[in-house]
């Protein structure tokens, strides 16, 4: 009787310690603040850049008379259909641009106004509807055509790339250029660049 | 004796039950269950074997897909693989741990050799020219050509020429025909063939041949790695055929195969690794130790003997510490792992053709190409259409791994448990 109740307290401390052993979670998430450095990175461009060079760029625009001291409003164009990725590192430009766009406008304060170029199709689905009586004329009013713009962003993603295969040291020159471009002269009226440089070398048992 | 055998089974299950492998069997099933049929193996390959081989996994299944024009679980298989593979691991345990030389090196996250990562991002590049997206497309074969330049040996260094001139086609496709000339100069500047291979219009036909690099681990202790040839894994492609996409037989064009890009060149042409260094410095402790102890225990052996024999006592305890030191140095000679990691990605081709062709060939139904000699699994589908640029893409070989290359790796890591929860956690978010 004892023997079996010793067995039976051994099966139970089993169940119990198997139970114990796998216990525990995924690890919970953390927020990072995005405009820092966080656990992993590379040597291309990263979060923390995209925040510091949209910020440096909207900064710099702003300071433009070409730009925000026009006597009348200029309606600008700002997304990746003129932003080129010419570097080696696979990127949603649209994290970039829209960044750009969104801060812009909320900081500019009416000193520039923008056109939503991408949303043009959709635009003219709502404008069909309008006046083929489908829809009625909504609140604001009909307009002769959509937008045109005085102004369109253009840019361009640039790296240099080099290794050296003895240290396994990698290292990149990433070069942003962004231009604002006279879409009736095709003068440029206002440019900006943001560039930083990175190495790394990943661990031997990986080169 | 029943009621102790009823309540030890009834014990295991409970204990199984708590343990979380009931629920990971459970999971399992839920998350294979949403997955095409013709994936399902690889999916269940790749949530059983966890963070380990995930990226060896993941690229597997994405040829697959590619195979299944399953593009966009492809196109996330190969995003997931290839943050691994940019990923820089620092203070990584695991990579720590293949440094140990009580631990073999497979027990690291799978990364893949060179020419493994670059065909990782060649892939990538096709799926970004399927959406239309050269500028991406361009910087996955960058990628893919910068990946070889970790060559140890200065004559095969960055040799990849095909991947450039894949970035030319791109950036030809995306309308900058001077960076298209430049990329163009460094594909021929690496690749001195290339000269030969077709200019390239805006019909691109991609034919990847063969079986890719096998693994192999050779030496005493199997340290040393080496790349071989898949058994009867070549296939010469004598010339290129379109015919109709709907009938796959209406003749509308045939072309001349250029081979652009050798994977199993790129792999056997590398130099050493320089994880060599370390492999080499397990055997070399395994030797001495082994040594060690085959002295200590036959100097022990012998002392202890002539002690006894002589009534010698402080010559019996020597022999005695001989032969105990005997059995350490062999439990470590033992213990050392110097084995090289022969984990390889099973469904590359062996070689890559490219042929350029007439848009005007294209007219009608869509397109397929067909290689000559034709392997029982060569279909070729068109992949992109964009832009004015086509690409027709195929294989000689299908991607599908059988039976034994599909079973789960044995190895198992029980220090992985809680980032292949995660790894588990993000294929159901991911697929």
């Amino acid at each position: 009787m004892r023997a079996r109740s010793s067995k039976l307290l051994t099966i139970l401390a089993a169940v119990f310690l198997s139970a114990c052993a796998t216990s525990g979670g995924a690890q919970a998430p953390i927020d990072i603040d995005p405009s820092v450095r966080g656990p992993v990175a590379g040597v291309g461009i990263e979060g923390q850049d995209i925040i510091s060079m949209t910020d440096r760029m909207m900064r710099d625009m702003l300071g433009s008379p070409e730009l925000t001291r026009r006597p009348v409003t200029p309606r600008v164009i700002i997304d990746a259909e003129y932003f080129q990725n010419d570097s080696s590192q696979i990127i949603n430009k649209n994290a970039i641009t829209d960044r750009l766009r969104v801060n812009l406008n909320r900081a500019s304060q009416g000193r520039m106004s923008f056109v939503g170029r991408q949303y043009a199709g959709m635009v003219a689905k709502e404008r069909e509807l309008k006046r083929q009586g489908v829809t009625d004329a909504g609140t604001t009013g009909l307009t002769r055509a959509q937008a045109g713009a005085d102004f369109r962003l253009g840019g361009r993603i640039a790296s240099v790339d080099s290794r050296n295969p003895k240290t396994g040291l990698q290292q990149r020159y990433t070069q942003i250029t962004f231009s604002m471009v006279d879409l009736e002269s095709g003068m440029l009226i206002w440019e900006g660049i943001y560039e930083f440089s990175r190495a790394s070398a990943d661990d031997i048992i990986y080169r | 004796m029943r009621t102790s055998t009823a309540l030890r089974l009834l014990a295991l299950g409970l204990g199984w039950f708590a343990s979380g492998a009931f629920a990971q069997a459970d999971n399992a099933a839920a998350f294979l269950d949403a997955r095409p049929a013709p994936l399902k193996p690889y999916f269940a390959k790749l949530y059983d074997e966890g963070e380990r081989n995930a990226v060896l996994n993941l690229q597997t299944l994405a040829v697959v897909a590619m195979q299944q024009r399953e593009y966009t679980i492809a196109e996330r298989a190969l995003d997931e693989a290839l943050l691994r593979i940019d990923a820089v691991a620092i203070q990584d345990a695991n990579a720590e741990r293949a440094r140990s030389t009580f631990s073999e090196e497979k027990v690291k996250d799978f990364k893949g050799e060179p020419y493994e990562r670059s065909m990782a991002f060649y892939y990538r590049g096709l799926l970004y020219l399927r959406t239309g997206d050269f500028q991406n497309a361009r910087a996955a074969f960058l990628n893919a050509g910068m990946q070889i330049a970790f060559s140890r040996n200065e004559k095969y260094k960055g040799d990849f020429g095909l991947m450039n001139l894949l970035a030319s086609w791109c950036s030809q496709c995306d309308g900058d025909a001077i960076r298209a000339k430049e990329l163009r100069e460094a594909a021929l500047s690496e690749d001195a063939t290339l000269a030969s291979a077709p200019a390239l219009g805006s019909v691109l036909v991609l034919v990847e041949a063969g079986q890719g690099p096998r693994k192999a681990g050779e030496g005493k202790h199997k340290e040393m790695l080496v790349f071989q040839e898949a058994d009867n894994g070549l296939d010469v492609l004598e010339s290129v055929k379109m015919v109709d996409g709907e009938t796959r037989e209406r003749p509308i064009a045939d072309f001349s195969p250029f081979k652009a890009g050798d994977v199993q060149y790129q792999a056997m042409n590398r130099g050493g690794r320089p994880i060599q260094g370390i492999l080499d410095g397990k055997v070399e402790f395994k030797d001495t130790a082994s040594a060690v102890g085959s002295v200590a225990s036959e100097v022990g052996k012998q002392a202890l003997s002539m002690g006894l024999s002589t009534g010698n006592n402080r010559l019996g305890n020597f022999g005695l510490a001989g032969m105990f030191v005997g059995l350490i140095a062999d439990a470590a000679a033992s213990a050392a792992k110097p084995a090289a990691d022969t984990r390889a990605w099973l469904n590359l081709p062996r070689e890559i053709y490219i042929a350029s062709a007439d848009p005007a060939n294209l007219s009608g139904s869509v397109a397929a190409v067909v290689a000559r000699p034709a392997q029982p699994n060569t279909g070729t589908r068109v992949l992109a259409n964009a832009k004015g640029c086509t690409l027709l893409w195929g294989r000689t070989r299908s991607a599908t791994l059988d039976a034994s290359q599909l079973a789960v790796d044995p190895y198992v890591d029980g220090g992985r448990a809680e980032s292949d929860k995660r790894f588990r956690l993000l294929l159901a978010e991911r697929f």
